[in-house]
């Protein structure tokens, strides 16, 4: 099928990004916001880690084919709505960039970026890594067969996204309404996502307001969670330094 | 023209390049994190200095290899095999192997190394500018002769032309790094040149196979490394002392 050059090239972008970002994590400081704990039980430090994990999973989601395997997450959406496969799917391929940039190029950092101010915004992404894990390994658990992004799914969202509950909330400071307000904004931002599939077969919206929605859902963690956090006291979503 | 996975390599691995300039360029101009001394300016901090030239050449990368200002996908092979009168791809003999042992052993390997060292080693930090140094004339010159505008051509100049001069001017002269030592890291990027271009020439006349032509640039990116190091260490450091 004949697509733009940016569709085939943005996850090896995403990738790449996600090689220099994990080195930093792991390797350095930057990203902590205190030093003197562990940084597996720093909000901050595993807010910025969301980043790099969906640029991993959105390179094993879209980079396959690029790479000669047979597996096409495009195809496999539209077959899910039941359109019929590309060329004829009526799904724009400019679609797929648009929502995974700007929830994991734009929103996810802004979120982690936001933190240090307010956690239940930061850990927010959260959420939707592990709605999103679940999705994946449920999908391969119930076909008895690979989907693309289910090892991304299976051995990083699922298990270090119940970690984050774990280290946040569970042996955290952090109150359990809190951190599941904060994972419930991504999971919601991953039902909006279907709802703005659903509009689309429905022909309630076009492929003007699909690639809009699109824009919108990749900052919709953060919205959403800024208006949650107004039913809590300040002082509770800030971070705490961990004992 | 090799088929197989250098084929598909050399299309993907600039854009790999990019995603990593950009995290690269946030952390540069968005944090301290790459500098030495936090509190003084970054851009007299050679540390900080040593990072740009890794983030700036993978930015170049994009245009040779990604796409250039004309849109065009991977041009700068089809380049290279235009001026040196060979068919073009896939008739050209040049394999994709060629060009990413040039560029990952260097740019994704070594010009980090490079950065690291770059605290204790300064001359080790800032040995990647002579690539760019060279590099740049390479680019410059066919505009200046009328042949063209190529890829790469546009982030040479404005990238590569301005950082340079400020390098020269930044980290070269009074209380600064010595001249010789300037000397040594242009020396450095015409030797890479060199052996860049040189086992091209044999294997294009027949005289080595493939392999032989990517394991030289491995040794090349090796050497390049190696050179500053040892120079830093000539007659007691005399090139790494400031200039009084």
């Amino acid at each position: 099928m004949q697509t733009h050059w940016f569709y085939t090239v943005w996850p090896f972008i995403g990738i790449g990004g996600a090689i220099v970002m994990v080195a930093i994590l792991l390797m350095t400081d930057t990203f902590r916001d205190n030093p003197t704990v562990s940084r597996w039980r720093d909000p901050v430090w595993l807010a910025w880690l969301a980043v790099p994990l969906y640029w991993i999973h959105q390179f094993e989601e879209y980079s396959l084919p690029v790479l000669g395997f047979d597996y096409s997450i495009q195809e496999m959406i539209c077959k899910k709505l039941g359109f019929p496969p590309y060329p004829d799917c009526p799904i724009p391929l400019s679609f797929y960039p648009v929502v995974n940039i700007a929830l994991m190029w734009f929103g996810a950092p802004l979120a982690a970026y936001l933190c240090r101010r307010n956690v239940l915004t930061g850990l927010s992404f959260w959420g939707l890594l592990l709605a999103n894990g679940l999705l994946h390994t449920a999908g391969g658990v119930a076909a008895g067969a690979y989907n693309t992004g289910l090892w991304s799914s299976v051995f990083l969202f699922v298990p270090l996204s119940l970690w984050v509950l774990y280290a946040c909330t569970i042996r955290g400071p952090y109150s359990g309404k809190v951190v599941g307000t904060a994972f419930g904004a991504g999971a919601v931002t991953h039902v909006l996502l279907f709802v703005v599939y659903g509009l689309y077969k429905s022909e309630v919206i076009g492929n003007a307001g699909l690639l809009f929605l699109a824009a919108l859902t990749g900052f919709a963690p953060i919205i959403l969670a800024a208006i949650a956090s107004r039913f809590f006291k300040p002082e509770s979503l800030r971070p705490v330094p961990v004992q | 023209m090799d088929k197989g996975w250098t084929d598909v390599a050399i299309v993907l691995f600039p854009w790999i390049g990019g995603g990593a300039a950009i995290v690269f360029l946030f952390l540069l101009f968005g944090s301290r994190f790459l500098q030495s001394e936090p509190g003084s300016s970054r851009w007299h901090d050679r540390v900080w200095l040593s990072w740009l030239a890794t983030a700036i050449y993978l930015l170049h990368n994009v245009e040779e290899y990604g796409i250039d200002v004309f849109g065009r996908m991977t041009q700068f092979p089809a380049e290279i095999c235009s001026v040196l009168k060979l068919p073009a791809y896939p008739g050209c003999p040049i394999p994709s192997a060629y060009f990413l042992a040039v560029n990952i052993p260097l740019i994704w390997v070594v010009a980090p190394i490079a950065a690291l060292l770059s605290r204790r080693h300064p001359l080790v930090g800032l040995a990647f500018y002579g690539v760019i140094f060279v590099n740049l004339f390479f680019h410059i010159m066919p505009l200046l002769a009328g042949t063209g505008f190529g890829p790469g051509t546009l982030t040479a100049i404005v990238l590569f032309i301005p950082v340079s001069a400020w390098i020269i001017h930044a980290c070269f002269g009074a209380d600064r790094l010595s001249y010789k030592a300037l000397a040594l890291v242009f020396f450095n990027g015409v030797l890479f040149h060199i052996i860049l271009t040189g086992p091209l020439m044999l294997f294009i006349n027949g005289k080595i196979g493939s392999a032989a032509l990517v394991a030289s640039q491995l040794a090349n990116a090796a050497l390049f490394l190696l050179i500053p190091w040892l120079g830093e260490k000539w007659r007691g450091g005399v090139l790494v002392r400031p200039v009084t």
